[in-house]
C-alpha cells in the first residue's frame, strides 16, 4: 500500500485510451464524405508486456464489437503497485490496435461511415473521459485531505 | 497523440467540408455562364475529390494501419458531361445553328451537395466542441 497506488496510473491510461478513441472517431467523422472510406476503431488489447520478455500475456476475453473493454482489462493488467511517485515501467503497456469499425451500409460512393452513430460514440466517449477525469480528481482530493490532516 | 492531433483531424474535416461548400457555390453561381475564364466554351461543373490522410504515425495499429486519419481535398475535377443546349439564335455564344451550350450544372444536385457539406461541417464542429469539453475535464483534475 503506497500513497500513489495503481488507481491513478490506471486512470491515466484510461484517459489516454479515451483520447485515442476520440482521435479515431473524429477521423471517421472527418472522412464521412470520402469515397470508399471504411471506419476505424481503436481497440485496446491490454497485454501485460514484461520488459524481461518471456512471460506470456494474460488470456484476453474476446472483445465485443465496438466496445472498448479497457477498465476490466486494466484492473487485471496492473496487479502490483508501481514504485511510489514514479510512473509504471514499460511493463504495463496498452497496445493500441486499429480494427475495422462498426460499418454502415455503404453509400453510392462506397463510404461506410454512419455520422449519427459516430457522433453518438463521440459523446459517449467524452462522458466516459469525464468520468475517468473526475475519478482521478477525487483520488487526488483524498490525498489532499490526508496531507492536510483532514482540514481540507 | 494528444489533444492537438484530434483538433487537427477535426479541422481538416472542417476545411474539406468548407471546400465542398465553395465548389458547390461556384457551380451554382455559374449555372448560366456560357463562357469560362480561359475562354474554352461554357463553364463546367467542378467536383472536389476527398482523400483520407494519415495524421499521426504514433497512433497506428499492430498491423501498421493508421488510426488517426484526417481528410484533404486531393483535387478538384471538372465534370466532362456535355452541357445542355438551348436554341437562342440571338445569343452571342450561339453556334451556326443557333444553339447555345449552357453549363452542365444541375442546381438540385448542387443544393443537395451544399446541404450535405453543411451538415458534415456541423458534425465536425461538434467533435471539436466535445474535444474542448474533454480538455477542460482534464484541466479540472488537479483543481
Amino acid at each position: 500500500m503506497s500513497l500513489f497506488d495503481s488507481t491513478l496510473w490506471t486512470l491515466e491510461r484510461a484517459l489516454d485510451a479515451r483520447l485515442a478513441r476520440h482521435v479515431t472517431l473524429a477521423g471517421n467523422l472527418a472522412n464521412a464524405n470520402t469515397a470508399d472510406f471504411a471506419p476505424k476503431e481503436a481497440s485496446f488489447q491490454a497485454t501485460l508486456r514484461q520488459a524481461e520478455a518471456g512471460s506470456p500475456a494474460p488470456p484476453s476475453a474476446p472483445p465485443s464489437p465496438g466496445h472498448l473493454d479497457l477498465e476490466g482489462r486494466l484492473s487485471v493488467a496492473a496487479p502490483e503497485a508501481p514504485h511510489p511517485g514514479a510512473p509504471p515501467s514499460s511493463s504495463t503497456q496498452t497496445a493500441l490496435d486499429i480494427v475495422a469499425g462498426e460499418a454502415a451500409t455503404p453509400g453510392l460512393d462506397g463510404n461506410r461511415v454512419d455520422p449519427d452513430r459516430t457522433l453518438a460514440a463521440i459523446a459517449q466517449n467524452a462522458l466516459q473521459y469525464g468520468a475517468a477525469a473526475r475519478a482521478a480528481g477525487k483520488k487526488l482530493a483524498i490525498l489532499r485531505y490526508v496531507a492536510s490532516d483532514g482540514n481540507a | 497523440m494528444d489533444f492537438f492531433t484530434a483538433l487537427n483531424i477535426s479541422s481538416s474535416g472542417l476545411s474539406a467540408e468548407r471546400e465542398r461548400v465553395n465548389v458547390a457555390s461556384s457551380n451554382l453561381a455559374n449555372a448560366e455562364s456560357t463562357r469560362s475564364a480561359d475562354g474554352s466554351g461554357p463553364y463546367r461543373r467542378r467536383d472536389p475529390v476527398l482523400e483520407s490522410v494519415s495524421f499521426d504515425a504514433a497512433l497506428s495499429g499492430a498491423s501498421g494501419e493508421p488510426g488517426a486519419v484526417g481528410v484533404k481535398v486531393a483535387e478538384i475535377v471538372e465534370d466532362q458531361r456535355p452541357g445542355r443546349k438551348v436554341y437562342s439564335p440571338g445569343h452571342p455564344d450561339a453556334d451556326e445553328k443557333g444553339f447555345v451550350t449552357f453549363p452542365n450544372v444541375n442546381p438540385v444536385h448542387e443544393v443537395v451537395n451544399l446541404l450535405s457539406a453543411s451538415k458534415s461541417y456541423e458534425a465536425n464542429a461538434s467533435a471539436v466542441d466535445t474535444l474542448k469539453g474533454m480538455a477542460q475535464r482534464a484541466l479540472d483534475i488537479a483543481r
